[in-house]
């Protein structure tokens, strides 16, 4: 089963709801995304887009409804297969999530050595990911070192160092500045254009209206609009 | 799984040189709590050894009349020495009682001289030595109840009976009351250390969740983390023999060279009690530190 879930196929929402305590943080969601597919998650703090990224990402399950992957539960998994899970799963922080101890080389690399592949395999594969993100002169600094920029093109590399299938994006640019913002939204196409699925969460109106893709509106919970080449509504 | 193993190792030794500090004070609390322990071991062994040679030392004579022949007393010391508590039953003849009486008086001269040398006044007697002091009484009493009772004239246990049972509350108060300070000092010590482990993980939450994010299973992230326990264990060891070494050359060893205690003959100062304090310090330190790593990861790892 878990090596079983390829992304290949749709990633279907079918009446997903889940509570906490009372509040209900997703409210009966259905959508899916079809392979390759750029999707833009929009709404205010507080409207799901959090929620929905950990129940992808099987940190918490939801309350009713489920969610499918090629035509498997993903909340079906045993505890022990959701590390193998994740892997296939590049995720994108709002706060890069990189360790100050390790350098920018390491950051990534470490992604690669959980998995238990060889050294000279895990140092060609990180070199040409930190060239796509056009960090391989920084690859010995510190992320202390770097900047805002720089640091989200890192935790991009490291999301993408797995090849993923499928890469989350949850508000990569909320703490950067616009030009910032811009690159990592290019960046993100690229990706997408190189065959990876992609799902960013974000209230950025000028990185929804620029990338001009899918967007998927959330409001408390509920799915309020979706629609095809959009602009943030 | 050997590259499994080699960056398990790697991680939990760099974890350790990062985190400089909180290392450093868990090592030292640790060996702290064992030295802590070493020295109730030792104190404990040294009751316990004094206690077993004033238990050797305790005895009772049961003296037979004069009428008493010696195949009699000897049919008796065969039977006593079949029961259970019983270590040893020495028959003393008169003649052995009068050579001990004498050799024990041979510097006075005026006891010798009263003494008539062809008669000899002194009784036969049995002299019974028993593994617990506590039994005593019991083996006493059982002599003295069965049907060679006719064959005794006196006990000496009216006059050791004192003395027997005020060595029994010494030695069993200060062994209880060391355990005791001991079981205190040991949980104290557990408790500081599974709080220090802790707070250096805690401190590594976010990069527990990080780990956790890219996919790394639950013993990959878990095993730096008692790898690193267990370090603390293995140095902890280290420095806690070193202190007992210099608190040796520091108290010890002038109180031997100035004859206030001997080594000869001290169980404490034997190879064999120094390994095994080696080995229960270590056995300790990465118990303790394994575990503590191991408990204190769990409630991290719910991401």
């Amino acid at each position: 089963m878990p090596r079983g879930v390829k992304f290949l196929e749709m990633i279907v929402f079918d009446k997903v709801t889940k509570h906490y305590g009372t509040h209900k943080a997703l409210d009966n969601v259905s959508f899916s995304i079809a392979p390759q597919e750029f999707v833009i998650l929009v709404g205010p703090s507080g409207a799901g887009k959090s929620t929905l990224i950990k129940l992808l990402l099987c940190e918490e399950k939801p309350t009713f409804g489920n969610i499918t992957i090629d035509g498997k539960d993903i909340h079906l998994l045993k505890e022990k297969y959701i590390p193998y899970y994740r892997r296939q799963i590049g995720v994108v922080f709002q706060d890069f999530k990189l360790l100050r101890g390790k350098t920018v080389f390491e950051n990534v690399a470490f992604a690669l050595e959980v998995s238990g592949k060889p050294d000279d395999q895990i140092k060609k594969e990180v070199t040409k990911i930190l060239d796509l993100v056009g960090l391989k002169e920084k690859a010995d600094n510190f992320p202390g070192e770097l900047s805002g920029g720089e640091k989200q093109r890192v935790a991009i590399a490291r999301a993408l160092v797995f090849n993923p299938k499928f890469l989350i994006a949850d508000e990569p640019t909320g703490n950067l500045d616009p030009q910032n913002s811009w690159e990592i939204a290019k960046l993100l196409l690229k990706i997408n254009e190189l065959g990876t699925t992609v799902l960013l969460a974000t209230h950025n109106r000028d990185i929804v209206d620029a990338v001009h893709k899918r967007v998927i509106s959330l409001d408390k919970g509920k799915l309020m609009r979706d629609r095809k080449r959009s602009k943030y509504a | 799984m050997t590259t499994f193993w080699r960056r398990i190792f790697r991680s939990a030794f760099s974890g350790f040189k990062r985190n400089g500090w909180l290392s450093l004070v868990a090592v030292f609390i640790m060996s702290q709590a064992l030295l802590i322990i070493s020295i109730f071991a030792s104190i404990n062994l040294v009751i316990g050894a004094s206690i077993n040679a004033i238990n050797e030392r305790i005895d009772v004579a049961v003296f037979f009349k004069e009428t008493v022949k010696e195949e009699q007393a000897l049919a008796l010391r065969t039977k006593v020495m079949t029961w259970e508590g019983v270590n040893e039953v020495v028959y003393v003849s008169p003649q052995e009682a009068l050579d001990k009486f004498l050799n024990e008086n041979r510097n006075r001269s005026a006891i010798r001289d009263v003494i008539p040398a062809e008669e000899n006044f002194l009784p036969a007697s049995l002299e019974v030595k028993v593994a617990d002091p506590y039994v005593i009484e019991q083996v006493i009493d059982r002599i003295l109840k069965s049907e060679d009772a006719a064959l005794i004239s006196e006990t000496s246990l009216q006059d050791n009976q004192q003395l027997i049972a005020r060595l029994r509350d010494v030695g069993s108060f200060i062994q209880r009351t060391s355990l005791i300070l001991a079981g205190v000092f040991v949980v104290i010590a557990l408790l500081i250390i599974f709080n220090t482990i802790r707070i250096t993980i805690f401190t590594r939450r976010d990069e527990i969740e990080i780990m956790k994010l890219v996919g790394a299973t639950d013993w990959y992230i878990r095993w730096p983390f008692i790898v690193e326990g267990m370090l603390y264990g293995v140095i902890a060891t280290l420095l806690t023999l070193l202190l007992l070494y210099l608190g040796y050359l520091a108290f010890v060893r002038p109180m031997v060279e100035s004859y206030v205690i001997s080594t000869v003959n001290s169980p404490i100062f034997s190879w064999g009690f120094l390994i095994f304090l080696a080995i229960m310090q270590l056995v300790i330190g990465l118990g303790v530190g394994g575990f503590s790593s191991y408990l204190a990861t769990k409630k991290h790892l719910n991401v």
